[in-house]
């Protein structure tokens, strides 16, 4: 079963069953397929696919904001990923690609929906994507290698001020993940902690209560 | 035949033909020395200084200094000094790059000839330790039987610092520029010639004065006074047909001022940015700026009156052309220069795509039309930084909300000029004619029958008998040629007719096609959803199918292939409801006027655009607030009705998208304006229209959907193609409004009843 994942995002319900299962029939051997719904903000939907888990690649809707669920677009989703990782390959996927600048700088390319409907457009596609992905898989592999030999020297010889800045980018990509999501904790997880609070307030009350 | 070869010998010139030369090309005095300031320019100065220093009774002088680049002595001796080089031919623009080089013709320097008996030229470049001094003494040339190559000149490389009577001239490594000392002056500089020079170089300034620009100070030191002047083109602005001023101030209160001067008259304009620029993404965050530019059309009637002659309005259009930002006082380039992202405005793409004139419809300003500056600070307008290789600003988000500001002010005072330009236009108006016509031809009956009469008088008394025959049978003939030349105009007339009832009938159907051209735009781009679903679905299958057959012992997963077909059947359908609208349009009865009941064309619409609707969570009603839904017929083409239902959903639509889902809502209203008028309120609670748009979005080519950049998406034609239905078609009315009760656009319809 695989478990790296390739990851779509959508709004449109219809839309979401049709191309899970066209991606599923490209993909499925390999990669995990997993479909999200935007939320309503950049940051949240943003920190919802980051912890998705470990995607090596980005399908994006462009008119995600149709059903009035989000306010923001595929290309304005592209370009926060792009903040987090400069090279997991992103593609828009979208029936309007006429109306998509096609030198957006933050997608890999632009797919029209209607190519998924013709078996020679959708085999080409199939060997493309394939490719960024097995090259990105490629660059993840030699980065985590450099990392943990980097870190074995630092604790055996010490770094060069060249090799310490080098294991602080690579550093900066594994933990920003993590990070990101600290940084915009969603309504939903404040309001749990505030309501653990609440519960560890009554106890430490009954506590005394029970002391006193 | 024999020969020998004697001698090889090229022409030889006279010295004085260098004079000549120089006498020929330059016209004039004024002209001569607008040619070496013309050349500080091409040199990129920033500062010329041209100081006459005069004496009533000694020789005069006159002192010519830049800041430009200088030449190098191997310049000097390979440029300067050959007379007619190709390099300002082969260049169109200064060193910098930043400006079109003006002297074309590299024959300025013959000019100085005219205007003194000595030249002292000093030169020198940035970071060079040395200047190079060259002195011409142009006597040389007219001695008798002297061959060009016989007049040496002595260059010299000269130390610094270099001070002479004139001031100082170059003192460390880091002066450059060129200094001409024009000794012994042959003309008489009074205050008249003096001005004429000043006019001429006036030209050369733009007329937004800032620090860093290009800038002449003439100044005259005499025995009597002394005087300075910096020179400005400010004058020229007076030139313009239109002046624009507008501003948005840091509480985001957006103001334009839309002078036209050939009337006089001053249109104001008010709005609040959110208001003004509906697209939520576009946020006034560039912080206060003005903003301002003059519609200046070449005018070869008022250029004549003010003995300005037409290639110096041109070359001066040239220089100063566009729009350029100024921050602080200073220059910030390349905005406004004339290469490539210069035109930051695309104003010259924005010509091209609407070559119009003025009173048609989607007039755009050219290029070469207006003159204009944007001011901003570095204190408030922090977010207009300074890219970091200082190649103009950054270009982020505010950049581009200012770069939208400027485009839609343009916007507003395009659609002004036009509409003022339009009401002016001589119209032909074919009711005068026809009531001029038949005047005319009351007149001339009148006058045949006074003819008639009076020679009828004439006829009883004194006349012979052969003359009254010959009157009587011109008089026949003159009677005969007048019922022909009736007849004629009669069938003229008729003729007349059926070819207008063609024309009509002719723009009958190209306004229906328009209406379908409507429909397929608004079809086609909502279509192709549903064809990517159902091409993506039926391949699907194919694959389920082919698994079962080269593997029969897997599973097929029959609900799964029942959710695919259901998929199939849902999208394929909804392409076949348009298909058959269209097509039903085209039968011949659809295209004929009759009575059409408009609640009922709404209401098949919104059915045909339910699933969209769906997709979009968006609630519709249609409101009778009087009288029975069954009264309000029109007397339309039915083609006509259900493209403007179309066009103003999928307006709505589109308008919707930028609302919360919770708060989609469309409503069409019918009541009774007055017994024979219906109205119908169409609105949506969408972002609503840009302040100030109410009129200008019925224009062709007008459209409120912008990309991030500012720059205009829409096709711009829809409304324009219903107002056109509703105005010239059906004797109808069509306004719009910025904000309804639901918070949206409204569009109010007045209608005759057809009973």
């Amino acid at each position: 079963m695989p478990n790296e994942k390739i990851i779509y995002i959508e709004d449109q319900q219809g839309s979401i069953e049709t191309f899970t299962r066209a991606l599923r029939r490209l993909y499925g051997k390999e990669y995990l397929i997993e479909a999200i719904k935007p939320l309503s903000s950049l940051p949240e939907t943003l920190d919802r696919i980051l912890s998705a888990g470990d995607a090596v690649a980005f399908f994006l809707d462009e008119k995600l904001s149709l059903s009035g669920e989000a306010n923001f677009h595929g290309t304005d989703l592209a370009e926060a990923i792009r903040e987090f990782d400069y090279k997991v390959p992103v593609y828009i996927l979208t029936s309007y690609s006429s109306e998509i600048d096609p030198l957006n700088e933050n997608v890999e390319y632009i797919l029209d929906k209607n190519d998924f409907g013709y078996p020679d457009r959708r085999h080409k596609i199939a060997k493309r994507l394939l490719r960024h992905v097995n090259t990105f898989k490629e660059i993840k592999n030699k980065r985590s290698h450099r990392f943990d030999q980097l870190l074995k020297k630092s604790l055996t010889e010490g770094l060069t001020t060249q090799e310490q800045q080098e294991y602080e980018n690579l550093n900066f990509l594994r933990v920003k993940r993590v990070l990101a999501t600290e940084e915009a904790p969603s309504l939903e997880q404040e309001n749990n902690l505030i309501e653990r609070e609440k519960i560890i307030e009554t106890i430490s009350k009954k506590i005394k209560e029970i002391k006193g | 035949m024999k020969r020998k070869l004697i001698s090889k010998k090229p022409f030889e010139f006279s010295a004085r033909v260098t004079l000549q030369l120089g006498r020929e090309s330059i016209s004039s005095s004024t002209a001569a020395i607008s040619e070496l300031v013309k050349n500080s320019y091409d040199a990129d100065a920033a500062n010329v200084n041209v100081n006459f220093h005069l004496k009533e009774h000694s020789t005069s002088s006159l002192v010519i200094t830049d800041d430009g680049w200088g030449m190098s002595s191997e310049d000097l001796l390979s440029d300067w000094l050959r007379v007619g080089t190709e390099k300002k031919k082969s260049l169109e623009l200064s060193k910098s790059g930043r400006r079109v080089l003006t002297g074309a013709k590299g024959l300025g320097r013959l000019g100085i000839d005219r205007l003194c008996k000595r030249l002292v030229l000093y030169t020198k470049t940035k970071d060079s330790p040395t200047a190079t001094l060259l002195t011409i003494n142009w006597r040389e040339y007219e001695k008798e039987d002297r061959n060009i190559s016989d007049v040496e000149h002595e260059v010299y490389e000269v130390e610094l610092p270099i001070i002479d009577k004139y001031g100082k001239v170059f003192l460390s490594d880091e002066d450059h520029g060129t200094r001409l000392l024009l000794v012994g002056l042959k003309d008489r500089w009074d205050k008249k010639f003096l001005n004429d020079l000043e006019n001429e170089l006036r030209l050369l300034v733009s007329p937004f004065r800032s620090n860093n620009d290009f800038s002449i100070r003439v100044s005259t030191f005499s025995e009597n006074e002394n005087t300075t002047e910096k020179l400005g083109s400010e004058d020229l602005l007076d030139f313009s047909s239109w002046t624009v001023s507008a501003s948005v101030s840091s509480q985001s209160q957006v103001s334009i001022e839309l002078k036209d001067n050939k009337r006089n008259e001053i249109h104001k304009l008010d709005y609040y940015w959110e208001e003004w620029i509906k697209d939520s993404k576009i946020k006034h965050n560039f912080g206060p700026v003005r903003f301002s530019f003059y519609y200046i059309p070449q005018d070869n009637a008022k250029l004549n009156s003010v003995n300005f002659k037409r290639t110096d309005f041109q070359q001066f259009m040239r220089l100063n052309r566009g729009v350029r930002i100024y921050r602080d006082n200073f220059r910030v380039r390349p905005y406004g220069e004339p290469t490539g992202r210069g035109d930051w405005l695309d104003l010259g793409y924005r010509k091209a795509s609407s070559p119009g004139g003025i009173a048609q419809g989607g007039w755009r300003i050219a290029p070469n039309q207006i003159l204009g500056a944007v001011e901003i600070s570095r204190r408030t307008n922090s977010p207009l930084n300074d890219q970091a290789n200082r190649e103009g600003i950054l270009q982020n988000d505010a950049f581009l909300s200012l770069r939208t500001f400027v485009l839609k002010v343009i916007d507003e005072f395009e659609t002004k000029a036009h509409k003022v330009a339009a009401s002016h236009k001589a119209q032909s108006d074919s009711e005068q004619l026809k009531s001029l016509h038949l005047e005319s031809q009351k007149h001339l009956n009148e006058a045949s029958t006074s003819l008639h009469s009076s020679i009828s008088t004439l006829y009883e008394d004194t006349i012979s008998k052969d003359k009254k025959k010959i009157l009587k049978k011109q008089i026949d003939e003159f009677e005969k040629a007048q019922k022909r030349q009736r007849k004629t105009e009669r069938e003229y007339y008729e003729s007349l007719k059926r070819e207008k009832e063609l024309l009509e009938d002719q723009k009958n159907t190209l306004s229906n096609l328009a209406s379908l051209g409507i429909l397929t735009v608004c079809f086609g781009h909502e279509i192709r959803q549903h064809t990517s679903q159902a091409l993506t679905d039926s391949l699907e299958i194919w694959d389920v199918m082919n698994d079962a057959i080269q593997t029969p012992l897997l599973p097929v997963d029959h609900d799964e292939c029942l959710r695919i077909s259901e998929s199939i059947q849902r999208n394929i359908s909804y392409i076949e409801k348009f298909s058959s609208l269209a097509l039903s349009n085209i039968k011949p009865d659809k295209r004929k006027r009759k009575r059409v009941n408009i609640p009922k064309v709404f209401r098949y619409v919104f059915d045909l655009m339910s699933s969209s609707f769906n997709a979009m969570d968006i609630d519709y009603n249609v409101l009778i607030s009087t009288g029975s839904e069954a009264n309000y017929n029109a007397l339309a083409f039915e083609i006509d009705w259900e493209s403007i239902a179309i066009n103003l959903i999928t307006n709505s639509m589109w308008a919707l998208e930028k609302i919360d889902s919770s708060k989609r809502f469309i409503e069409v209203e019918f009541s009774d304006e007055t017994d024979n008028t219906i109205l119908i309120s169409f609105r949506d609670s969408g972002v609503g229209l840009e302040a100030g748009s109410e009129e200008s979005i019925f224009l062709p080519m007008k459209s409120s959907k912008r990309d991030r950049a500012g720059n205009v998406t829409g096709t711009g034609m829809g409304l324009a193609i219903v107002k056109s239905h509703i105005e010239n078609h059906s004797s109808g009315k069509l306004t719009a409004t910025a904000s309804s009760s639901l918070g949206g656009a409204e569009f109010n319809f007045r209608i005759p009843r057809a009973k």
